[in-house]
């Protein structure tokens, strides 16, 4: 083990509760951003599921015929943005319909005639925004044949507006989080650097370099950003295991999807940031105290 | 005056001077000092004996002056060479300077483990040095937990593991009683007598006059009062 690993260890082993506090900060800290960044992660896979396969429903007027088929694909098509197209006539329509929801239910058996219309589904290609398929769906919508256009605006704008919060409220809290962290661990370093005045002042005496005399200290830093960064994960780890299963159930009726955990590389983004902060604010530290 | 130019000086100061706040803490000092001489730094409390012996170990600039260790001119060392003048140094102060939390072992060890030597040459060199000044006993105590003398003796271990060519003991004997006094001059004078050239600051000219054939250079307010062959 490198001498100078040893000796951080030892500090940190001498220096206990000073050592605790700090990794116990930074691991809140990361707690924090860690939050964020599962929300935005998974926020992102829906967005991105949306993005990469976004479909929409071309309803059609009760006046179309078969005939116009040609022209209208061609004329949507001719609109780009478009993966595929498929015609779903108003008997397939009442056909799934008719699968989907009990052939015994009330609705069905008093229904007279096929309410439904002739349709396109359309499998948009990625868009980045959603003022972008809007202006899609408006130029579909302004063929004369086109009764309306479903892509499900209502909730994609809702959720868009509350994720681009949650964005703003999370860049906030991320930065104030790593402030304080910073804040704490520089203040670690200089009471740690403090307390070990005297075995500084010995060490420049037997003729140590400044190198030897920062490198416990910077090595200590890193430590204390790794196993604060470590920390905060295995809490947000156990935590997501306690409520995410209850929480995808509870939420499978509006969503089509599960909540994941953490990606691989966040997690490394994560700790890597972590164990930055300790150096950081051990650096920030020395560089006043050694001025 | 320059002092008179010897050929195997190894400390040389011209013109010294070190002022504290416009006042003088030692005044226009001439010396040279010769490789193996045994130096006794005397005078009252707050003589500049202590003063006189940060300058060598650059803990404080000159105010005025030069010193030369070794050919290397003090006011020409960077910050980053002073490590390297500081390993040529073996000191000794007063109140120990021993990091408390660090066993005797850990103490003496820095001196190697800051030069960069390795763990094999540390572990054989310290428990050998140990071993000469009778704490071998002790490696794994706390400093908190010795005796001032026993505590001294484990500075002195620090202070020669490393075989600087130069002891700067500032009052080495000073809080100590007689009969650890004289050990651990015993041991500073068995290392002198393998060449290294000692300069020793203290008030109890007694204790030294008993034990140690050297010169004595008495300093008062600043400044070199006289200086004397002690046999």
């Amino acid at each position: 083990m490198s001498p100078f690993i040893k000796k951080a260890l030892t500090d940190i082993r001498l220096n206990r509760f000073l050592n605790l506090v700090t990794i116990f900060t930074i691991s809140l800290s990361i707690l924090v951003v860690s939050v964020f960044m599962l929300f935005f992660e998974n926020a992102g896979r829906v967005i991105e599921a949306w993005n990469q396969g976004g479909r929409a429903m071309i309803y059609l007027k009760a006046d179309f015929t078969m005939d116009m088929l040609p022209e209208l694909k061609d004329r949507i098509n001719g609109l780009g943005n478009v993966q595929s197209l498929v015609f779903i006539s108003k008997d397939e329509a009442l056909d799934r319909l008719k699968k989907e929801i009990s052939s015994s239910s009330a609705f069905l058996k008093t229904l007279q005639g096929n309410p439904l219309p002739d349709a396109l589904e359309i499998k948009m290609k990625s868009y980045n925004s959603l003022e972008e398929v809007e202006a899609f769906a408006e130029k579909i919508k302004a063929i004369e044949i086109v009764e309306d256009v479903e892509y499900g605006q209502g909730w994609l704008g809702k959720f868009l507006k509350i994720f681009n919060l949650f964005k703003i409220t999370g860049y906030a809290m991320c930065s104030l989080f790593f402030l304080v962290a910073l804040f704490i661990t520089s203040n670690t370093v200089r009471l740690a650097f403090y307390s070990r005045k005297l075995e500084v002042e010995v060490m420049r005496l037997v003729g140590a370099t400044e190198t030897f005399i920062k490198a416990p200290f910077y090595v200590e830093g890193l430590l204390q950003g790794f196993i604060g960064g470590i920390l905060g994960l295995a809490i947000l780890l156990i935590t997501y295991f306690m409520f995410s299963s209850g929480m995808t159930q509870g939420l499978s009726s509006y969503i089509y999807f599960d909540v994941h955990f953490l990606s691989i590389k966040t997690i490394g983004l994560i700790i890597f940031v972590s164990t930055f902060l300790g150096w950081f604010g051990c650096y920030l530290s020395l560089k006043q105290i050694l001025r | 005056m320059n002092p008179e130019i010897k050929k195997n000086s190894i400390i040389r100061l011209f013109n010294v001077s070190k002022r504290y706040n416009g006042k003088f803490a030692l005044r226009d000092i001439n010396l040279d000092i010769e490789q193996g001489e045994f130096i006794f730094i005397s005078g009252p409390s707050g003589a500049g004996k202590s003063t006189l012996l940060k300058v060598l170990y650059l803990a404080e600039r000159v105010s005025e002056g030069q010193i030369l260790i070794d050919g290397m001119n003090l006011a020409r060392i960077s910050s980053s060479r002073l490590p390297l003048l500081r390993r040529r140094f073996g000191m000794v102060f007063q109140d120990f300077k021993l990091i408390p939390n660090r066993t005797v072992y850990e103490n003496v060890a820095l001196v190697l483990e800051a030069a960069g030597e390795k763990p094999d040459y540390i572990r054989k060199k310290v428990m050998q040095v140990l071993r000469t000044t009778e704490m071998d006993k002790k490696v794994k105590a706390l400093p908190p937990t010795l005796s001032g003398g026993e505590q001294q003796r484990v500075a002195v271990a620090r202070a020669l593991v490393g075989e600087p060519s130069i002891i700067l003991a500032d009052e080495p004997t000073g809080s100590l009683d007689a009969k650890s006094a004289q050990a651990v001059l015993d041991f500073i004078m068995e290392y002198h007598k393998k060449g290294a050239t000692v300069l020793i600051a203290s008030h109890n000219l007694h204790l030294l006059e008993s034990s140690v054939r050297g010169r004595n250079i008495e300093i008062t307010e600043g400044t070199i009062k006289r200086t004397a062959t002690m046999l």
